[in-house]
């Protein structure tokens, strides 16, 4: 018996993990191996590209970039996920699955094909804004003024992971005890008491969840931007992930792109250690 | 009395605007490119964008199969995506069951998850710079083969937590019956527990094809003909490459999502736990 549960546990356990170790582990670390090259593997440099990086101007501006877009994004999907998901549990809401199905569509878009379909609404002539032009108002350039390019691309992004915070607030406060909110409710408790004296400390563990993976996610996005704006117009969106990719695959410096990516991986893990610590104190 | 009818009236106008908004704002992008990829070259520079196409053409979508390998793309896509269904699901699902069943100890069992989670929390971009090197070395790049390898990246750990979850929920009696009447470990684990599960394997499969139909980076770098190519790089040369072909590119935009709104629509029920990944149990 004793035998029989080690094999099985080689085979159910050690085989798959080491799998999933080759398949991601392995290049991770390789990875770190690159950064130590310049060009692609051509020669040892040591620690010679993070050196150049943190003096790298592009860089740091990309960091600037990549934080905005993070912040904005997390704050709007979380505090609209929670909106969406506390109107939808009122009393009385008819069509609740019908409209928790309409939410939820962006989520199993290809991001790639949300940047082009945001792209083509952000269109100065055909896209819907021109009717602003009729009510005499100058509609915003979207995606040619590069501040409103950078809330332009923050728009998708919150359109397509929205969904995500709205998903989980929603199951999280459905799974509250009926009797709890009911007794809330013959106490005579407004809609906003209720949210902020009984919905939110039962989500609290749930609000830290979203932040957490979104920022993760939103940290990385690069499918949206380069659909939309590929980075421009100049560097106004260009993100961490879009200036690795072009170090990478266009100026073909495989080496300074891993340093950057590096860099950025230790501050993803930085940023994720920290809210994990705060999602399992309370 | 009346007052109370009145805030009562006014309320659920206040709810009904916001779901009402919020549905727009999720469709309208979707809409505004399906009216986009009808209408001809004379009624998209019409101003203003008329709102439901007055002649509409399918010509951009057979151009797409004609003159930029649709069909090519979208089965290399299906091609990939299936590969990856399916290895990732047998992995996740042996070592979910591992995880699930055969770890005594809480802290192991935590500590694992925590393991597959975290594979699925590296970055693509820090990934696809070691897998060019890696896949060049071995002639994998713009092969079937070689993509579906890169894509166990985010499939396996997709894979296990869910079938973790599954197994979980899944009485442990029904199993030790069968262990009772003589049927090993691993007899039961294949004869009883796998074809009593096999809805929920079967969802696992579709969204781990969905999360590879959806891929972007990992193809845009690894494969370079339509040979190989996926679908998101063919919405994606679209944009590149023809920027004045507005109702093309929309096509693309559209085609491409149409099997995965179709797959949306067959496991909605099940969209908790396909997107809540690393987050709950569903």
């Amino acid at each position: 018996m004793a035998k029989e549960s080690s094999y099985l546990k080689i085979f159910f356990i050690f085989l798959p993990l080491s799998i999933l170790f080759i398949v991601s582990v392995f290049p991770l670390g390789y990875s770190l191996y690159i950064s130590l090259f310049r060009g692609v593997m051509e020669k040892f440099i040591g620690l010679e590209n993070y050196y150049y990086l943190v003096q790298d101007p592009r860089f740091i501006d990309a960091i600037r970039v990549t934080l905005t877009f993070t912040a904005i994004t997390v704050s709007s999907q979380t505090i609209i996920g929670l909106l969406l998901a506390f109107v939808l549990i009122q009393p009385g809401v008819r069509g609740r699955s019908f409209w928790q199905t309409l939410f939820l569509l962006p989520l199993v878009i290809p991001p790639i094909v949300a940047g082009v379909m945001f792209k083509i609404l952000y269109h100065p002539a055909f896209g819907p804004s021109s009717y602003l032009n009729f009510i005499g108002i100058k509609p915003p350039l979207w995606l040619e003024d590069p501040t409103m390019a950078l809330i332009s691309v923050c728009i998708i992004n919150i359109w397509m992971w929205t969904p995500f915070a709205f998903l989980i607030f929603y199951s999280g406060i459905r799974a509250i005890p009926q009797e709890i909110l009911e007794a809330a409710i013959v106490d005579g408790a407004s809609g906003f008491r209720m949210l902020t004296d009984i919905i939110l400390p039962h989500i609290k563990a749930l609000i830290l969840v979203v932040v957490l993976f979104r920022t993760l996610d939103n940290f990385t996005a690069f499918d949206e931007i380069m659909g939309s704006t590929a980075g421009g117009p100049g560097f106004s969106t260009t993100t961490f992930a879009i200036y690795a990719y072009k170090l990478a695959f266009k100026s073909w410096d495989l080496g300074y792109a891993a340093a950057a990516s590096t860099i950025m991986f230790l501050i993803s893990v930085t940023i994720g250690v920290t809210l994990v610590k705060m999602v399992y104190r309370r | 009395m009346n007052m109370h009818v009145i805030k009562n009236y006014l309320l659920k106008t206040i709810i009904y605007a916001i779901l009402i908004f919020y549905s727009i704002f999720t469709l309208l992008p979707l809409y505004w490119s399906v009216i986009t990829s009808l209408k001809t070259p004379v009624e998209l520079s019409k101003i203003p964008p008329t709102l439901i196409p007055i002649n509409p053409t399918g010509y951009f979508y057979i151009d797409l199969f004609r003159m930029r390998h649709f069909g090519e793309l979208i089965r290399n896509s299906i091609i990939v995506g299936s590969g990856n269904a399916v290895f990732s699901t047998i992995i996740g699902t042996f070592l979910g069951y591992g995880i699930s069943r055969l770890l005594t100890s809480r802290k192991t069992k935590d500590l694992m998850t925590i393991l597959v989670v975290m594979c699925r929390m590296f970055p693509p971009l820090i990934m696809v710079i070691p897998y060019y090197i890696i896949l060049s070395k071995l002639g994998l790049i713009n092969t079937w083969f070689g993509l579906i390898i890169v894509y166990l990246t985010f499939g396996i750990p997709f894979a296990t937590w869910t079938m973790k979850g599954f197994f979980d929920e899944f009485p442990p009696e029904v199993e030790e019956a069968a262990l009772i009447d003589g049927c090993s470990k691993f007899g039961a684990f294949l004869r009883i527990t796998l074809p009593l599960l096999l809805p929920s394997i079967l969802v696992v499969l579709i969204f781990t094809f969905l999360y590879s139909w959806n891929e972007f980076l990992y193809a845009l770098i690894l494969t370079t003909t339509y040979d190989a190519q996926t679908v998101t790089i063919g919405v994606f040369a679209t944009v590149s490459k023809w920027e004045i072909a507005w109702s093309k590119i929309a096509a693309a935009g559209v085609l491409s999502a149409i099997p995965v709104i179709i797959f949306f629509m067959i496991i909605r029920k099940y969209i908790v736990r396909g997107m809540t990944f690393g987050v709950m149990k569903g």
